[in-house]
């Protein structure tokens, strides 16, 4: 999946995080976490973010994260929300590889 | 908090009861309800209003809590929603110009600071990227147009300059040029001759007579010829409606004295640094008390961060200094034998243009400061 517009999903609400993914001119991810638990979980939760965009084939964009102390479920959901907002691909997504 | 006692309500200005509920709760916290605001949101606890906030463009604007209620997360809740809202609109990239007692509410919810105003107010940016990406564009904008050895061949020489050797490598000069006049051009001639190179920032707000494409445009022609120049767009960090808004105010206030002190130590602190800017030009203000005020401050506070502030005195025609604002009086009476004295043939071109028409009959109509 190729990132073509900065998009959002989640909210800084307590128990959620706020996920903000962006294009990203070299072909490499970057991921920014913040927030109270990134010194605690942020390897954690860095490994969930690796493994969503690599569910969704993503290989080049920057994530940042505002962390409220979110589940890992529910990065997830909101990371998968905010890629597919930031994409114009239209084309069929293959939900059984993501999970 | 308890969330089942608290209420979000989004309140949109043009309906008059929403207007009034938002402006009455700013009003008991003495601050009004500007005119340009999109959406109040505003959180009620007990059905009783406890914090709100609002969104302006790109720009969070009237963020209050009741006394009684505060560090309970009321005001963050009401921005967070603000945030929503804005990226709902595709905006992702936000400012705010709020008291320094506001400043953790905002970090919190992943703000950073940008530049402080004294201890009266902080201006603080959503994204911690977006300055060095600005910064970094802006670079590339000037090098492109004026690559970094060009004085070697071509800086121009004032006559009698002789070989002394230019003062800066980077100046910079912040313009208006509602239009470009030979007084502009006059002070940019001279503030080239001191720097290697300099960079000419055109303000890109369109709050002035002549559109903002319009007034690069002529500052870019205007200036053709001085070969260590580069004329590019002011961007939201120079006397913007981020860092300054009421610059395009007539009057003076005290928010514009606290404005134009952030607008000065967000150059000299942040802008400066990123492009490598040494000096900085302005022309001597006769007559604009807002003007008078902000270069005062840059003279005062550029020293301290190691920058120089040179102030060059206007040129004058027929005994009186030349200024936009007489060019516009000029066009006002349809003097067009008065203005040849005033602005250079480049912008009398423009003016003669049928392009000029709507914008002319428009400054007859009116008499605002700009």
């Amino acid at each position: 999946m190729r990132i073509t517009q900065t998009a959002a999903a989640g909210t800084l609400e307590s128990s959620d995080v706020l996920i903000t993914v962006e294009p990203e001119a070299d072909a490499s991810v970057h991921i920014d976490i913040e927030g109270a638990s990134a010194a605690r979980f942020g390897e954690q939760i860095r490994a969930v973010v690796a493994e969503t965009l690599a569910g969704f084939g993503v290989v080049a964009c920057r994530v940042r994260l505002q962390d409220k102390g979110a589940l890992d479920c529910t990065i997830r959901a909101r990371l998968s929300a905010a890629l597919l907002r930031a994409t114009d691909e239209a084309g069929p997504i293959s939900w059984e590889t993501l999970k | 908090m308890d969330a089942y006692r608290t209420e979000v309500e989004i309140l949109s200005p043009r309906d008059t009861g929403d207007r009034k509920r938002a402006a009455d709760f700013l009003l008991a916290r003495s601050l009004e309800l500007e005119d340009d605001i999109e959406l109040t949101v505003l959180v009620q606890y007990d059905s009783i209003p406890a914090a709100s906030a609002s969104l302006a463009g790109n720009i969070i604007k009237g963020v209050a809590v009741d006394p009684a209620l505060e560090g309970e997360g009321f005001a963050a809740l009401a921005v967070s929603r603000v945030l929503a809202e804005a990226a709902n609109r595709g905006r992702n990239l936000l400012r705010v110009f709020t008291s320094p007692k506001n400043e953790a509410i905002f970090t919190s919810l992943g703000f950073r600071r940008l530049a402080a105003s004294g201890d009266d107010a902080v201006l603080l940016e959503s994204d911690p990227r977006a300055f060095g990406r600005w910064a970094m564009d802006a670079r590339a904008g000037f090098d492109a147009l004026v690559p970094p050895l060009t004085w070697v061949q071509a800086a121009p020489r004032q006559s009698g300059a002789g070989d002394i050797p230019p003062s800066y490598g980077i100046g910079s000069v912040v313009v208006n040029c509602n239009p470009f006049t030979l007084g502009h051009r006059s002070l940019i001639e001279r503030a080239a001759a001191r720097c290697r190179r300099l960079l000419v920032f055109v303000l890109e707000a369109d709050k002035s007579s002549f559109p903002a494409d319009v007034r690069l445009r002529l500052v870019r022609e205007g200036t053709a010829d001085l070969q260590n120049v580069a004329v590019i767009n002011s961007g939201p960090y120079l006397i913007s409606e981020a860092t300054f808004p009421t610059y395009f105010l007539k009057e003076k206030s005290r928010s514009t004295a606290i404005h134009a002190r952030l607008d000065v130590t967000l150059f000299a602190s942040r802008v400066a640094p990123a492009l490598g800017i040494e000096a900085r030009f302005m022309g001597t203000e006769p007559y604009c008390e807002v003007t008078k005020l902000y270069n005062s401050l840059i003279k005062e506070i550029l020293p301290d961060c190691g920058l120089a502030a040179e102030e060059l005195p206007r040129v004058e025609a027929e005994g009186r200094a030349i200024s936009a604002s007489s060019v516009r009086e000029a066009l006002r009476k349809g003097d067009w034998k008065g203005l040849e004295v005033l602005v250079p043939k480049t912008t009398m071109a423009y003016l003669r243009s049928p392009e000029a028409v709507t914008v002319i009959e428009a400054i007859a109509a009116g008499s605002g400061r700009h």
